[in-house]
């Protein structure tokens, strides 16, 4: 009788602790996705730029911070936002050899706090409610899907190249 | 969650067909008698949550259940137990405080043709519900580039519901003391989130970011019946 109860519990205890599950924690995930489009003949096209640097500015100490992206051939990018306010300024700058032009964006947002799990904690989902930006490299700005989400790997915002 | 159902059929398969090969032949009126099973109340506790406790040592709890017999077949059930989660990870501090009820019924599916054997294989339903006072002292959302934010929770009480399928074997070692296990299905039905935190662990279901979850009990219990 014993043997009965016990056998059984035995590999259900085995198999209880070698089933437990982690979570798989996502990072980087209030970044916003920007696909790069150029502007010329009024269709969208995806463009690659040959290189790009971008960096964040400090609204409240009023510095320029570290570069974010330092990179050759971009034409896609995520574009990390500070969570702890309800914007962020990011300077945009093309890596070309003669000109140091750059444009300034400043994405604002909602800011929503979710719980993932106990092992992954807490994140920030974003909404997106406006961009504005210079227009020196950049001829326009379009978000096309304003929700920046946990686990959700969607391009919210499209930046039309001058050409 | 496949692996589990699979693992689990063939473990619990197997214990079936041990259990069976205990039939024997009876008289009409043993059979009236074996059918009239072994009514009484049952108390006991439940040795799972030290079990857990060893595993998982931010867990730490204590169950107490009792059972009614109401005849061969029939049984109710009710599980009361408390529960202190104490966590801190990386992300986040957590601290619970809670209690929680199960209530409901089991039915008995072993057949017996023998007088005097009180084993049981059981299959029943909960429905289950746990207070808890919780709180998160810390928790850090990780952002490399502009830096972490870091925020807390104070103290708020929250309330969850759950139901639970039960399937466990039970039975008599000693005149009176039964020794049994269940294995559980829980599924939320409801779960506060009182100021935005949710239970990161809810008392007498486990871990919350699952709406699922299989649980198990090992228990002793003393039988108390009502008449000979």
């Amino acid at each position: 009788m014993i043997q009965k109860i016990w056998v059984p519990l035995s590999l259900l205890l085995i198999l209880f602790c070698s089933c437990d599950e982690s979570s798989l924690c996502l990072s980087g995930q209030s970044a916003i996705q920007v696909g790069l489009y150029s502007a010329a003949s009024g269709q969208e096209r995806d463009t690659t730029l040959s290189g790009v640097y971008l960096w964040g500015y400090d609204d409240r100490t009023q510095e320029d911070k570290a570069l974010a992206i330092d990179s050759v051939r971009l034409s896609a990018m995520f574009m990390p936002t500070d969570i702890n306010r309800d914007s962020t300024t990011l300077i945009f700058r093309e890596k070309t050899v003669a000109s140091d032009v750059s444009d300034t964006l400043l994405f604002i947002y909602q800011r929503e706090r979710e719980y993932i799990s106990g092992d992954c904690g807490f994140t920030y989902n974003l909404t997106l409610d406006t961009v504005i930006h210079s227009f020196n490299l950049i001829d326009s700005v379009v978000i096309s899907y304003p929700s920046v989400v946990y686990n959700e790997n969607l391009e919210n915002v499209k930046i039309y190249i001058e050409p | 969650m496949l692996k589990y159902i699979l693992s689990l059929s063939l473990v619990l398969l197997g214990s079936i067909v041990e259990a069976q090969k205990e039939e024997g032949v009876t008289s009409g009126a043993e059979q009236a008698a074996i059918n009239k099973g072994k009514p009484g109340l049952s108390v006991g506790i439940d040795l799972a949550p030290f079990i857990t406790h060893f595993f998982a040592d931010e867990r730490f709890g204590v169950e107490a259940t009792a059972r009614y017999a109401i005849n061969r077949k029939w049984q109710v059930a009710a599980e009361l137990g408390y529960e202190n989660v104490d966590y801190s990870s990386e992300k986040m501090d957590y601290q619970s405080d809670g209690s929680f009820i199960r209530a409901g019924i089991d039915y008995n599916v072993f057949k017996v043709q023998e007088l005097g054997n009180n084993d049981n294989i059981l299959v029943g339903v909960r429905y289950a519900m746990a207070v808890q006072e919780h709180s998160c002292p810390r928790y850090t959302i990780s952002e490399e580039y502009w830096g972490d934010y870091e925020g807390s929770f104070g103290s708020s009480t929250v309330n969850s519901h759950w139901a639970e399928f039960v399937f466990g074997l039970r039975s008599e070692v000693l005149k009176n003391f039964y020794l049994g296990w269940t294995v559980r299905l829980r599924s939320i039905i409801n779960v506060g989130a009182d100021d935005g935190l949710e239970p990161y662990s809810i008392p007498g279901f486990g871990r919350r970011d699952r709406s699922m979850n299989l649980g198990f009990t090992y228990t002793i219990e003393y039988h108390l019946p009502f008449k000979k």
